[in-house]
């Protein structure tokens, strides 16, 4: 998979700081987990934040407790040191498999190199990290049953989402579904949409981050396929097409409320000729 | 908001951090921490404006370190951006309330960055962070240390939305140009 359309530096920045809405975090987590670039200019922005770290101003602690003499007083030695597999250190780590589907994913993993649970480390029941360093999310579900019906992972790798058909998609317009996700800040939904259909001309008020996951479509900016990801400035005015054969799946992030539901109205303009 | 560089850079608390992996040493600890975490309780300050949960999240961050020093790897990132990111998440999980994870979950992401080994150095990006333009310097500000999304700086400074994002792209770029001259 070629990836022609990156994450904006703006989007990046505020990724590795952590301030993204929820809806935009899963979207990128989704595409850094396919881009070798994107994670590499996070590592920068992390590295940044580390940098700015170092040179913020100190500010003791005031509880007398927090001082490191007294907790090493009850802390159990270090555990020995353990080789971690390279590839195990990640920048983002997304939690894949929901809890029914645990065995199944795991064992996958573990088949992968370099992915093997890792033994010999303490268990520490008071901490949700094994790698606290390692940024983890965990996928809406149907997001979840769509990337584990797929394999962009693998070498044979199918083009095609298979298990896009078995999920709950509303009818938005003729050629146009939809399914809302649960996120806790910003809105995140997939959209289907058929071969052939033009999305009327539009701009965005807010942010407005989509991800092809299957299919393509052609716009202003190019054409834009799977794993391309279209981070658009607020101002950019365009008019995707989908085109190929098969329908076009994208996940759309946005951060005004009511910004989808105001673009509707255009949208059903051709349809039923308001 | 910003002091005079620490003679001891950026290179010396990597080593400091391998070296603590290695051997568990707790003097080298108390040293790692009496330099950290006054400095991550400013940062997690600023972003919970709450001075108990943030001394929490220090405390937090300061115990994965002992936990987990012997996996940090100074090839792999400096010891500072290690720090930031398990603060970070540490952070992140608390905001979110997220959910428990189990152990053994799907691994996706491969780690093939890398952490270039010119000595970047806190006190250049110190003095990049100086010379930004006010308004690249502030949107910068609120998104690593307020935790503001790009619609809530624009709110609060009254701003464009395409302003905020293109003011921190140049902001970005020059700051990482800092960070590898
Ligand atoms: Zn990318």
């Amino acid at each position: 998979m070629s990836i022609n359309h990156h994450l904006d530096d703006a989007t990046i920045l505020s990724y590795a700081a952590g301030s993204l809405p929820h809806a935009f975090e899963v979207l990128v987590a989704c595409h850094l987990r396919q881009c070798q670039h994107c994670r590499q200019r996070v590592a920068e922005a992390e590295l940044l934040g580390g940098m700015l770290l170092e040179a913020l101003e100190p500010l003791p602690l005031r509880d007398e407790a927090s001082q490191p003499a007294l907790l090493l007083a009850d802390m159990p030695d270090m555990p020995a040191t353990v080789d971690i597999p390279d590839s195990a250190l990640s920048v983002v780590d997304i939690d894949w498999a929901s809890g029914a589907t645990t065995l199944a994913a795991t064992g996958a993993d573990v088949a992968q190199p370099g992915l093997h649970p890792i033994n010999g480390l303490p268990e520490l029941p008071d901490s949700p990290h094994q790698q606290p360093w390692r940024r983890s999310l965990i996928l809406p579900e149907p997001l979840e049953l769509l990337y584990q019906s797929h394999c962009y992972e693998s070498s044979k790798g199918h083009d095609t989402i298979s298990g896009h058909e078995a999920l709950p998609w509303k009818r938005l317009v003729p050629g146009i579904q939809h399914l809302p996700l649960e996120s806790s800040e910003g809105n995140l939904r997939l959209l289907k949409i058929a071969p052939g259909i033009s999305i009327p001309l539009h701009s965005h008020e807010g942010s407005e981050l989509t991800l092809i996951l299957q299919g393509s479509y052609c716009d202003e900016l190019g054409r834009f396929q799977a794993g391309d990801v279209a981070d658009l400035d607020c101002d950019t005015e365009h008019q995707p097409i989908t085109d190929g054969n098969e329908p076009c799946i994208c996940l759309v992030a946005t951060d005004a409320p009511l910004r989808f539901n105001d673009l509707l109205p255009r949208m059903l303009q051709p349809f039923t000729g308001f | 908001m910003y002091k005079e560089p620490d003679p001891q850079g950026t290179q010396y608390w990597n080593q400091c951090l391998m070296q603590l992996g290695q051997t568990g040493d707790r003097q080298l600890y108390q040293q790692f921490y009496h330099h950290f975490a006054p400095r991550l309780n400013s940062w997690l300050l600023s972003q919970t404006r709450d001075p108990i949960l943030a001394e929490e999240l220090v405390q937090d961050t300061m115990m994965a370190v002992w936990r987990k020093a012997a996996q940090y790897d100074a090839a792999k990132a400096a010891a500072s951006t290690w720090l930031f990111r398990i603060a970070r998440n540490l952070y992140i999980d608390q905001m979110r309330r997220a959910q428990v994870r189990e152990r053994g979950k799907a691994k996706l992401v491969e780690d093939d960055t890398h952490f270039d080994d010119q000595p970047a150095d806190a006190s250049r990006v110190r003095q990049a962070m100086r010379d930004l333009p006010v308004q690249q310097a502030q949107v910068v500000y609120k998104s690593y240390f307020e935790g503001k999304s790009h619609q809530e700086i624009a709110n609060e400074m009254e701003i464009p939305l395409g302003s905020v994002k293109s003011s921190l792209r140049l902001a970005f770029q020059k700051l990482c140009k800092a960070l590898r001259p």
